[in-house]
């Protein structure tokens, strides 16, 4: 957790600087905060078992396709392969009695529910995320950044 | 962001002040302060959220377990969250455990 704040800075530093929309911002900054915290969960429970320490690397761009401009943060780690489906994925269920709930899933529940697109590859032994918020067509074109 | 959590404390209710973000960092504190309370023997808990800027999944899970631990009949109120915040509570299904007000005055 010593890099959390760095990484967190970061993201929302890019978050502000390209979404002006209060609550698209806000949910973008949520779905990043679930997936760090997953892959730090994940780094952490590898390196308990001996594993090496994990390198993770965060880029914020901004992408065009068919005349749609995207911001996108996106994460590589070469921690351990793990795949969460997002296209299979059930969903929560929603109307189950909070009673009745269990604690696991909310997490990548809402970085399902709070960006446009979401995007997972294994890639040259990386795990690499994609979140993709849809800009307003006037959106400027800052710089592209990196942390790690 | 840091959190900071006033607590005060009556025989059957008790009113949590919370300040700053609620996230996978600070969360913690959150279910540290809920877990002191007798939860079982409270008929209303109060979370002033009015000025919680942030609330993530690990915030959330605190609230569930709260609500699990409270008696059936008990409230659970959230004071003064924001549109985003409510946006998110409503799109977990946990609208349904928690009484959403504007101020304490609509208690």
């Amino acid at each position: 957790m010593e890099q959390w704040e760095r990484f967190i800075d970061f993201a929302t530093a890019h978050i502000n600087r390209w979404i002006e929309d209060k609550s698209r911002s806000y949910n973008l900054h949520l779905a990043f905060e679930e997936l760090l915290s997953n892959i730090i969960r994940a780094a952490g429970s590898a390196r308990e078992a001996g594993s090496s320490p994990v390198i993770l690397e965060i880029s914020a761009l901004e992408r065009a396709d068919n005349n749609t401009c995207w911001f996108v943060l996106r994460t590589s780690d070469n921690g351990v392969h793990f795949d969460p489906q997002f296209e299979s994925r059930s969903p929560v269920d929603t109307e189950q009695p909070v009673s009745e709930r269990a604690i696991g899933g909310l997490g990548l529940f809402l970085i399902m529910q709070s960006v446009d697109q979401v995007n997972y590859q294994w890639k040259e032994g990386h795990n690499v995320y994609e979140l993709s918020t849809q800009l307003a067509a006037e959106s400027s074109q800052p710089e592209q950044g990196s942390a790690g | 962001m840091a959190l900071t959590i006033d607590v005060v404390k009556g025989d059957v209710h008790a009113t949590l002040v919370l300040s700053g973000d609620v996230d996978t960092k600070t969360a913690p504190e959150l279910l540290g302060h809920l877990t002191s309370l007798e939860l079982h023997a409270l008929e209303q808990l109060r979370l002033d959220f009015i000025e919680v800027d942030f609330v993530s999944s690990a915030g959330l899970r605190a609230i569930v377990f709260a609500k699990q631990k409270m008696p059936h009949s008990s409230r659970l109120y959230l004071i003064g969250p924001s549109s985003e915040i409510v946006e998110t509570i409503t799109k977990t299904g946990l609208a349904q455990a928690v009484v959403i007000v504007e101020s304490e005055a609509d208690i």
